[in-house]
């Protein structure tokens, strides 16, 4: 252990002669702690929370792609019917599809309670879940309950690798809390979807970002939610049979319905940590 | 100007007035965040009370420690005394430590807390004290550091088998997902320890991708049970297997260091091989955190380290270095001129064939009649992501950004153990 002072520095050593202090470098400490959210949240059904974000496809941005063929023919495949001469008959090959989708949503979380004051870096800490488990998304589509994420029809389920909430059952009810704290400094991916090649279809994530302070506010700290998704067409196409001499069929009453279904969307929840720090000169 | 270091005992009053109802009832008060419970003073009515600490038999309250600070309570001897009308002063002595930009006659100004009282005379304001102190006991600071390098084999994944009731893409495949854990460290913590976890030393981020072949993933996230560090692992396998692969973490779990409630660390000490002072804030056992600009462990970061578009990712890692950013590995066709691939070449270059680059720095059709190349079958990829996080992407070798530029901006900032 060991002081040092040269050159109007102050050093200070372990006994290792590892630098413990040096005034010649600042040192980082916290000046405020602001915890949003509880840590001790549960849920039973899918929720979002003051502090989470429910991500969907608005109902605009989905439609469905038909394509009409137009075939001649006698007699075409229906029993005990005798038609006299050619009548025309219309097909259709209905696909669902979705247009390029970018969203954030921003929530404020913290503000330092000093106007005009900023912090030199923030540190944030969290428990993040994904509720949309309970008998939704994958699992009332796969049936298979290994499968407990929102899925899309054609690239499969979300993958996410946040940790998965705690779950427990009483008496048939499903209870979900925060597994565990994680670092949510920066950005974190929520979920992702790949296609057959490997691209990634659609993206989700969490980031933290600090909004330097005015003369009448501190620093703020938000939660941005940003949703990404490309373009895409169903490969699963649907064929539909009209009827004879009907140039046009009405999409909105086709059997497939509208685009999407609820397993597109997915609820997050979380509770933060801020920490708010400053350095020594 | 000079530096001053100053370590000595103060007096810090935590409550003065009259003592509410709801403290009359529980005989208690506090908890105030201050330690060891020897350094505790309390006066009632202007009498001084004795202390459990220094008289075990005969005493007028004790203090009663938690995470969340020191409580006065008071004995059942002397809780008849209690009213609601009468004056309380609960203070506690210190010894603190200041390091600051002056000499020794500015001393009273530096030796308030940051959440100096209300009514306090001190003629520097809290941002001006920051603005001139090396070092301040009253502070919050992050040190005592637990750190491990772990290499995790994460075993192979092998593909999903074809199954005709869920498609993917136009063809029939299974889905195979599935999870583990691995323990990276455990820890003296609690639940609330901040902590950073970087891989192949740079910044971890949470949930990416750390092995992508076709449509099959595999992803991490780290996160803290309360006693461990653990990363979390995410696979998901269509029709390709995900070979082994190893990644070595390197974790870091921070302390807050605050008081002592070691009674006998409220004094200064000096040994052979140690110092400290101020309740334990200074103390040579602990490794703080200092701001690093060369050669950093880890960063602590402001902003966001992602952006998204059209589904597609670019990560830069705190430290400015672009992380993650897929190119579209698709053959397509371009110019080759005498062995080099001229995807990138810009208008007005030295050996520019063909017409400038476009914003993703793509060369489409045209070409020299002087330096007439031919037209070949490439595998090199272009940048899947199309915004300007970072700067324009374009091919695989144009980042957008540089590392000192990143930093330098104050998106983040370096940190060393």
């Amino acid at each position: 252990m060991s002081f040092e002072l040269s050159n109007n520095n102050l050093l200070i050593k372990n006994s290792s002669n590892e630098v413990i202090f040096n005034t010649s470098t600042p040192m980082p400490h916290i000046i405020q702690k602001t915890v949003v959210g509880s840590p001790t949240t549960t849920w039973t059904s899918n929720t979002a929370g003051a502090y989470g974000n429910h991500f969907t496809f608005p109902l605009a941005n989905q439609y469905v792609l038909g394509h009409m063929t137009t075939l001649q023919g006698y007699n075409y495949g229906e029993p005990n019917v005798t038609y006299y001469g050619p009548r025309l008959r219309n097909f259709y090959r209905v696909s669902r599809a979705l247009l390029p989708l970018e969203t954030t949503t921003s929530t404020l979380l913290a503000t330092l309670n000093i106007a005009g004051m900023n912090a030199d870096f923030i540190l944030v800490q969290g428990g993040l879940a994904r509720t949309s488990v309970w008998g939704y998304g994958g699992k009332s589509a796969y049936n298979d309950p290994t499968f407990d994420a929102p899925f899309q029809t054609d690239y499969g389920v979300f993958n996410s690798a946040v940790p998965p909430m705690t779950v427990t059952t009483v008496n048939g009810t499903l209870t979900g809390s925060y597994n565990g704290k994680m670092n949510l400094s920066g950005t974190t991916v929520l979920e992702s979807v790949f296609t057959a090649n490997g691209e990634q279809w659609l993206t989700r994530t969490l980031s933290l970002r600090y909004v330097p302070a005015t003369t009448t506010s501190g620093g703020k700290v938000y939660a941005d939610w940003q949703h990404s998704s490309n373009r895409w067409e169903s490969d699963q196409q649907e064929q539909v049979l009209g009827s004879y001499n009907n140039n046009y069929m009405n999409l909105a009453y086709s059997s497939t319905g509208q685009a999407f279904l609820g397993e597109y969307e997915s609820y997050w929840d979380a509770t933060f940590d801020i920490y708010f720090g400053k350095f020594t000169i | 100007m000079s530096k001053t270091f100053w370590a000595g005992p103060e007096v810090k009053t935590l409550f003065t007035g009259t003592l509410p109802q709801s403290n009359v009832n529980s005989a208690s008060i506090g908890p105030y965040s201050e330690y060891p419970s020897i350094a505790f003073r309390v006066s009632y009515n202007g009498n001084v009370l004795v202390n459990q600490t220094t008289n075990p038999t005969s005493y007028d309250y004790s203090i009663s420690q938690s995470s969340s600070g020191s409580t006065v309570n008071f004995h059942s001897s002397f809780v008849s005394n209690l009213n609601t009308s009468d004056t309380l002063i609960v203070s506690v002595e210190v010894v603190d430590c200041i390091i600051y930009n002056g000499d020794y006659t500015t001393l009273d100004q530096f030796k308030l807390l940051a959440n100096d009282p209300a009514g306090t005379t001190n003629p520097l304001t809290y941002s001006q004290k920051l603005d001139s102190l090396y070092f301040h006991s009253g502070l919050s600071y992050l040190g005592g550091t637990e750190t491990a390098t772990v290499t995790v084999s994460h075993p192979a994944r092998t593909a999903a088998a074809a199954n005709a009731t869920r498609k993917h893409a136009d063809t029939s495949y299974n889905l195979l997902e599935g999870s583990q854990e691995y323990t990276l460290i455990n820890h003296s913590g609690d639940i609330n320890s901040p902590f950073i976890v970087t891989e192949s030393n740079e910044q971890l981020m949470q949930g990416l991708p750390i092995q992508s072949v076709g449509a099959s993933v595999r992803s991490v996230a780290a996160y803290n049970t309360g006693t461990s560090i653990k990363i979390f692992e995410k696979y998901m396998t269509h029709a390709v297997n995900l070979p082994a692969v190893s990644k070595t973490y390197t974790v870091y779990v921070f302390n807050f260091l605050g008081n002592s409630t070691d009674s006998t660390e409220n004094n200064l000490k000096i040994t052979s091989t140690s110092f400290n002072a101020a309740g334990g804030r200074l103390n040579t056992d602990y490794k703080y955190l200092r701001k690093e600009t060369t050669s950093p462990d880890f960063y602590f970061s402001k902003g966001k380290t992602a952006d998204l578009m059209e589904g597609k990712i670019k990560v830069i890692s705190p430290s400015g270095k672009v992380s993650f950013n897929p190119v579209n590995v698709a053959p397509f066709w371009q110019f080759r001129h005498n062995g080099w691939n001229l995807i990138n070449y810009q208008a007005g270059g030295a050996n520019q064939l063909g017409e400038a680059a476009d914003a993703y720095g793509r060369v489409f059709g045209g070409g020299s009649a002087t330096y007439a190349g031919f037209i070949y079958q490439s595998s090199i990829g272009y940048a899947l992501y199309r915004g300007t996080f970072g700067g324009v992407t374009g091919g695989d070798d144009d980042e957008g950004t540089t590392i000192s530029s990143w930093v330098s901006s104050g998106n983040s900032v370096g940190i060393k153990i």
